[in-house]
């Protein structure tokens, strides 16, 4: 319920982001530099250039959500699409299972930083990359849950009813095979949130000026000394969010697959 | 059991090549011309075509990849355009420094991961449980770079513990190495430690209830004798599982911790190689880690089999 509330309220930040900042968020305003966080106008204080912390935070929210989605969007479907074939058209299945345990082989946030960086830096790009990162996740999960659903006697009846394999596969094995998936996407979701973070704070992730929570927290980190709350905030904004939004997919899981609850409860 | 090493090391071969062409292939990835990208924007027409005869771009895709595969084969992985070195000598020389921070982070890792494990199995409800449950849930979702920066803040910049970052190599002066490496393999070894001790944990629960440890606790024996004789020792299937698991989160996650802490690990070269366009070595950097991981999950599995001959004869059959 908790990871519910929090995920709820920061969806609710990122779509009204428009009208919750009191200040333009690009905004530079040399004489108010460093203001610490609760002083008159600025909420959570200025960074190094006197740009408002809270309206950063809040526009950077949207940033970081509409990324976090879009990775957990692109690699369900693309997982899916590809877990599916290996899992129903046998032939396919060794050569589409080497290629993800290929990409699965090299340290998931190093490949994501690579692509990102040869890309150049975008949106669309972070979430190509990240993207490209979850995709084996997705597929092998899709992969093992049709392996089992193919075998079910519904699905031989279908079979044998004449039914054309690819609308067997999209209409009996499919819909029964997405639990465990909705389950690991929104931890794809947290994932990508902390990931992107990790990109932008090294310079190949949502492009400066524009705010996004990693970036924020890198223009922070040279002054940590002097203005500690513009590497704080952002952090925990990120810490909160990604939490949540595992707490949220545990509770999916208690509730999509009971058997895994009792298992880590044991 | 030399067959099942044998067997697995033959079907990691297809993995591999692929690994090797996913490292190759992502410079043609770059929009545009991979050549001025690497010269820079202000370069002249001579300088652009210096650094694509340097790179051999003008050679179609597949000659240039077989002329790399050429000097793999002889252990060569290409000069780097920014270093003016081989690749090869730049990844040996940073090996140790990569290889140092795993270490001590797992070996902070499995002392406290397994102990808190462990008591929190014994003590069900405790604090010792709630806590454990409470960091493996920071674990998955603390920015390592953040709770990095964070430390160095706290016991670096405030208590002056600590240096910010750098690397003493232990061979000058090893009470200087084990500094500069705690901070950065506590804040690695942190976001694991929940981890490990959820599954210690969990599995210490399940052979606490099995008739053996019944039948020791029938006849007499003291509860820590139960859980050091018998119940640890079939604990260690799992955990070790996990920590196949956690060495390649940690070698993941040591590519941010070295470059936050400025330690000259494998990690860090390949973030300059990717930020400076450096081809020949994020190709050479991210082969190696690759290679690297692929093999863990290969002793993982050895060891593995070797410590439960079920799973050792299940390949077998």
């Amino acid at each position: 319920m908790l990871g519910f509330t929090i995920v709820a309220f920061m969806t609710l930040v990122a779509i009204l982001a428009g009208w919750l900042i009191t200040q333009d968020p690009l905004r530079i305003q040399m004489r108010y530099r460093f203001q610490p966080p609760f002083s008159g106008q600025f909420w959570l204080g200025t960074d190094h250039l006197g740009r408002d912390l809270y309206s950063r935070l809040v526009m950077g929210a949207r940033v970081s959500l509409r990324i976090g989605f879009w990775v957990m969007i692109v690699s369900g479907v693309l997982g899916t699409i590809i877990g599916a074939c290996a899992g129903y058209f046998r032939a396919f299945d060794g050569i589409i299972m080497r290629c993800m345990d290929a990409l699965m082989a090299f340290p998931s946030i190093m490949l994501a930083i690579a692509i990102a960086a040869a890309l150049g830096p975008s949106d669309l790009n972070v979430v190509l990359a990240l993207s490209a990162i979850y995709v084996p996740t997705t597929a092998r999960i899709v992969r093992a849950s049709v392996l089992v659903v193919r075998e079910m006697s519904y699905v031989e009846a279908a079979v044998s009813a004449g039914v054309k394999p690819f609308i067997v596969l999209l209409r009996h094995v499919l819909p029964n095979s997405f639990a465990p998936l909705i389950v690991q996407l929104s931890f794809i979701f947290a994932y990508a949130v902390l990931a992107e973070a990790v990109l932008s704070f090294l310079g190949v992730g949502t492009p400066p000026p524009t705010p996004s929570w990693g970036n924020i927290i890198a223009d922070g980190r040279s002054y940590i000394r002097e203005a500690p709350w513009i590497t704080l905030i952002p952090g925990i904004a990120v810490t909160l969010t990604v939490l949540a939004l595992n707490l949220l997919g545990d509770a999916l899981r208690d509730v999509l697959d009971p058997r895994l609850k009792d298992r880590a409860d044991a | 059991m030399t067959r099942y090493i044998l067997h697995r090391l033959i079907a990691s071969i297809p993995v591999i090549f692929l690994v090797t062409l996913i490292a190759f292939s992502i410079m043609q990835l770059v929009p545009g011309d991979p050549a001025a990208v690497i010269a820079g924007a202000n370069a002249t027409q001579e300088e652009v075509e210096l650094v694509r005869q340097q790179l051999g771009l003008n050679e179609p895709f597949l000659v240039r990849l077989m002329q790399w595969y050429g000097s793999l084969l002889q252990g060569d992985l290409g000069q780097s355009i920014l270093l003016q070195r081989s690749v090869t000598s730049a990844i040996i020389e940073r090996i140790p420094v990569t290889l140092s921070l795993t270490a001590y982070a797992m070996v902070l890792t499995v002392t406290f991961g397994v102990a808190a494990g462990v008591v929190a199995a014994v003590y069900r409800g405790s604090w010792v449980d709630q806590a454990c449950m409470a960091s493996a849930l920071l674990g998955v979702s603390l920015p390592n770079f953040w709770l990095a920066l964070i430390l160095i803040f706290a016991f670096a910049v405030g208590l002056g513990w600590f240096p910010t970052g750098g690397y003493v190599p232990f061979s000058e002066d090893p009470a200087g190495w084990l500094k500069a490496l705690t901070l950065p393999a506590f804040t690695l070894g942190f976001l694991q430690m929940g981890l490990l001790a959820r599954i210690t944990r969990s599995s210490m629960l399940e052979v606490l209830n099995q008739d053996y440890v019944r039948t020791a606790r029938a006849k007499g024996l003291p509860s820590w004798q139960i859980i050091n004789r018998h119940a640890l020792r079939n604990v260690v299937v799992p955990v070790v599982t996990v920590i196949g698991i956690i060495t390649s989160h940690m070698v993941s996650g040591s590519v941010v911790i070295e470059t936050v802490f400025s330690l000259p690990g494998i990690g860090r070269l390949v973030i300059q190689g990717i930020l400076r366009r450096d081809y020949p070595v994020i190709q050479g950097g991210l082969l190696v880690t690759a290679v690297a991981f692929v093999l863990i999950n290969l002793i993982v599995d050895v060891l593995y089999s070797r410590l439960d001959p079920r799973i050792r004869l299940a390949a077998r059959a």
